[in-house]
């Protein structure tokens, strides 16, 4: 009944055609988006094999702990280059993708994107040193924090190597370039750990004694690299 | 076949002249040389000329109740005095498990029989029937008492072969995997395929082109390696035992039989990445995947996650190329069964690989003749 | 020589790409007219024997598309290819010629005929990464004839060339074409115009029209125009 009484009132009292809709719509401003909703809508378009991949090195770890696997570090630490290197690769898909030209034009410029992308990775690479450094320190009894300053040191070292060969001649026509770098950062962390003998010996002596600092140059450094990256990004695309 | 050269000659130049097989090569060379140059840098070359000394001693009770009273702190601590020592106390620390046990408490007749008893048990866990068993103690009948050679060189290039191995995986993974994703990626396969020899032929030389690079590098580093080792440390022990080195090892092969069969293990397992590369990122299309695959596998290998009573995992995840090159392969006591006759893994790796890389070839082949240019 | 391409249907999972399309083609030019997303390259595709039709034949003098005869005679340019950047044009050309299983003296001679007749001679010793997007297109249309074809297959080639780089491509086509079947695909309708002497077009996969043209017929732009309303 009081539906009936609506469609009467509809067909009695219709409202005008609207005047000047298009000229008041174009005055409205954008609305406002917060830097957290940018952010957030770019994990959208990072590509699913960034997110297996850090769970992956979080699953290791985790299975290395439940089966008591002392290799697990190793795996782990091998592991981690190849989650920088897929967060570089991420980071520079606009420009390989020939994105970037159509990204500068829009409402948020290609540095923003870029940086963007960045801090959603390294937020993923934080979570997964938060939870697997400690898990991994259960098994081999060694401290924590030094547990994590293994993991991050060949992550960072792999970053600050493969940024700046990115953005390159080399990097812009060769797909593997950040895998290439990851690779042998892994291969050297396999044979040192294998066949070093004295010298693996001594490079844990050295990240006992100077590990945090050694960590904290690379994110320096890395930082600094990912600083030109995103600087460089509208003049490369 | 004048064509088939000439695509071949094209093939060749389009792998050697991209830029990452350029870097991967050069990053090869500079393994081998920090292979060769390390043990150098982290060994003593007097702790080597004095255990050179011992060549040829038998390591019985005469051996042994000399190095006693030289041993300080059960074998851990060495000095100019009884450096020369080192290598047998490590057979003997090799052979006694506990980390507790004194070295001085055992006679050379009750160390091999702990040795023997030993690896039974370790035969019994990794689940070896009672025939296979059999078979190794047969193999074992003759191994003792070890004679002791300094064996630093052949231990060297022994370990490097290993380093080797994963640099040429890394070619094949990153270089090869692009041979044929390529021409998709960059719109050449269209040209390529609308043309009398795009198919077979194409084929056929990509893969061998392929294999070119990689049985090439192998037999490059592989020769370059020995001369490096040979011309900085010498090639000591090649007629060693490998006993001296893992002394729960059950083969009868000296660190030179070694190091040939991983030299073949080596090439095969060469062909093995390549084909696997190639054909595999042809069938996918994607080139990224395959070197994920590649450089996945390899870790996982390393990990020992599979628990020896899964006797048939456990046994495949050790015939992975990287885990057979290793030194450590010469502890592995399971064999291949095959009408009733025993075959170890260095008899079987050359044959699994070679088969399995015929049906890549196969495989890659049959995608690569049926792919049809659409989209786009 | 006779191309005959006789019912041939390429039908994908919810779309027919090119339904049921039948002609007949001799030397000379034909013209291939249709917009975007009308069929053309698929069913330039499967007659330069890279995809294979749900249906129907292609023969040329009854030598069966798939067969090795016939992409021996076979030229084909398409739409948009690619190259290799480390590669000279000469480079490039020869390789292509070994592809086509001519013999190398021969196929040197003839990719100098061919580099000086697109005019790269100067630019044959270079890398192709270095040259603009006509030189790129004079040296595809130089691979497509290393092999004296009998069959020329030409997707857009003038897409994204100048105005004088079209009329240059247009002579030269002309030429060619005496002796030669060339199907030039375009949905530029002066590419075609003042060469083709059969026009052939195509909507939504279908054939609408086939027929010679002369030029006495009218302006062809506005006959397409008439039938594409």
């Amino acid at each position: 009944m009081a539906s009936d009484y609506k469609d009467l009132l509809n067909e009695a009292f219709s409202a005008p055609a609207p005047k000047g809709k298009d000229a008041f719509l174009k005055n409205i401003r954008p609305r406002e988006v917060s830097l957290f909703a940018m952010i957030w809508q770019q994990a959208a378009y990072i590509r699913v094999t960034a997110w297996l991949l850090a769970a992956l090195v979080v699953g290791v770890a985790i299975a290395g702990a439940v089966l008591k696997l002392e290799s697990a570090q190793n795996a782990v630490t091998m592991l981690m280059p190849f989650t920088a290197a897929v967060a570089v690769i991420e980071s520079n898909r606009s420009r390989r993708c020939g994105m970037s030209e159509l990204e500068t034009a829009t409402r948020f410029s290609l540095r923003s994107v870029v940086l963007a992308r960045m801090t959603l990775l390294g937020a993923a690479a934080l979570i997964v040193l938060l939870i697997a450094a400690p898990v991994i320190s259960a098994v081999t009894c060694e401290g924590a924090v030094f547990t994590a300053v293994r993991m991050v040191i060949p992550y960072l070292l792999t970053m600050s190597i493969s940024l700046p060969i990115e953005r390159s001649s080399l990097g812009r026509k060769t797909d593997l370039c950040s895998l290439a770098v990851a690779s042998v950062v892994a291969f050297v962390i396999y044979y040192v750990s294998n066949f070093g003998g004295a010298a693996f010996t001594g490079y844990l002596q050295v990240i006992g004694r100077w590990g945090v600092l050694i960590a904290l140059s690379l994110l320096a450094l890395t930082a600094a690299q990912q600083w030109k990256t995103i600087n460089k990004s509208e003049e490369l695309a | 076949m004048n064509n088939i050269g000439t695509l071949y000659k094209f093939e060749l130049k389009k792998i050697l002249k991209n830029r990452l097989t350029i870097a991967m090569l050069i990053i090869t060379l500079a393994v081998i040389i920090i292979e060769g140059l390390l043990p150098g840098l982290t060994t003593s070359r007097e702790a080597g000329v004095a255990q050179k000394t011992l060549d040829g001693r038998v390591i019985d009770d005469e051996l042994l109740n000399e190095m006693y009273p030289q041993l300080l702190g059960n074998g851990s601590e060495w000095n100019a005095d009884n450096i020369k020592y080192m290598g047998v106390a490590g057979v003997e620390a090799g052979i006694l498990s506990d980390d507790d046990a004194v070295l001085s408490d055992y006679g050379a007749a009750e160390l091999y029989e702990i040795r023997d008893e030993a690896i039974v048990d370790l035969m019994h866990r990794d689940g070896l029937t009672e025939d296979e068993i059999s078979w190794w103690q047969e193999q074992m009948a003759e191994q003792a008492p070890f004679t002791y050679v300094y064996n630093g060189g052949a231990l060297t290039l022994a370990q490097g072969l290993a380093g080797v191995l994963m640099c040429i995986m890394l070619i094949s993974a990153l270089c090869l995997s692009t041979v044929f994703t390529l021409e998709h990626r960059q719109r050449t396969d269209q040209l390529i395929l609308s043309n009398v020899n795009g198919r077979k032929e194409t084929y056929l030389v990509k893969m061998l082109a392929g294999l070119t690079i990689v049985i090439g590098c192998s037999v490059a580093t592989a020769v370059l390696l020995s001369a490096m080792v040979t011309g900085l440390y010498g090639m000591d022990g090649l007629n060693s035992a490998v006993q001296i080195e893992i002394p729960m090892s059950s083969y009868s092969l000296t660190m030179g039989q070694f190091i040939v069969r991983q030299m073949i293990v080596m090439i095969t397992s060469s062909i093995l990445f390549a084909a696997f590369s190639m054909a595999v990122s042809e069938i996918l299309k994607n080139s990224l995947a395959v070197t994920g695959i590649m450089v996945g596998l390899f870790i996982f290998g390393q990990l020992e996650v599979i628990p020896p009573q899964y006797r048939l995992l456990s046994h495949l995840n050790t015939m992975l190329p990287s885990n057979q090159i290793s030194i450590w392969s010469l502890s592995e006591y399971r064999l291949f069964n095959i009408g009733g006759h025993f075959f170890t893994g260095y008899v079987m790796s050359p044959v699994i690989y070679l088969a399995i890389s015929v049906v890549l070839v196969i495989a890659g082949a049959v995608s690569y003749n049926r792919f049809q240019v659409t989209g786009r | 020589m006779k191309l005959k391409v006789d019912r041939i249907t390429k039908q994908y999972k919810n779309k027919i790409a090119v339904d049921r399309i039948s002609f007949e083609l001799t030397e000379g030019v034909t013209g291939l007219l249709g917009a975007n997303g009308a069929g053309k390259t698929t069913l330039m595709r499967m007659m330069s024997g890279i995809l294979t039709p749900t249906s129907g034949e292609i023969t040329a003098d009854g030598i069966p598309v798939n067969s090795e005869e016939y992409r021996a005679i076979l030229g084909y340019l398409p739409q948009d290819f690619g190259y290799y950047p480390e590669f000279t044009a000469r480079e490039f050309v020869q390789y292509i010629a070994a592809l086509k299983g001519i013999e190398k003296k021969r196929a040197r001679k003839k990719t100098e005929e061919l580099l000086e007749l697109v005019g790269l001679t100067e630019s044959a010793g270079k890398k192709i990464k270095t040259f603009s997007g006509g030189m790129k297109q004079r040296v595809g249309i130089a691979q497509a004839l290393v092999n004296d074809p009998k069959i020329l297959i030409l997707d857009e080639p003038t897409a994204g060339l100048d105005p004088k780089e079209r009329v240059r491509f247009r002579n030269l086509i002309a030429d060619i074409s005496k002796d030669t079947v060339v199907l030039f695909s375009t949905h530029i309708v002066s590419d075609i115009e003042h060469i083709a002497s059969n026009v052939l077009m195509m909507r939504d996969g279908q054939l609408i029209h086939e027929g010679e043209w002369n030029g006495k017929q009218g302006d062809l732009e506005e006959f397409y125009m008439e039938e594409f309303k």
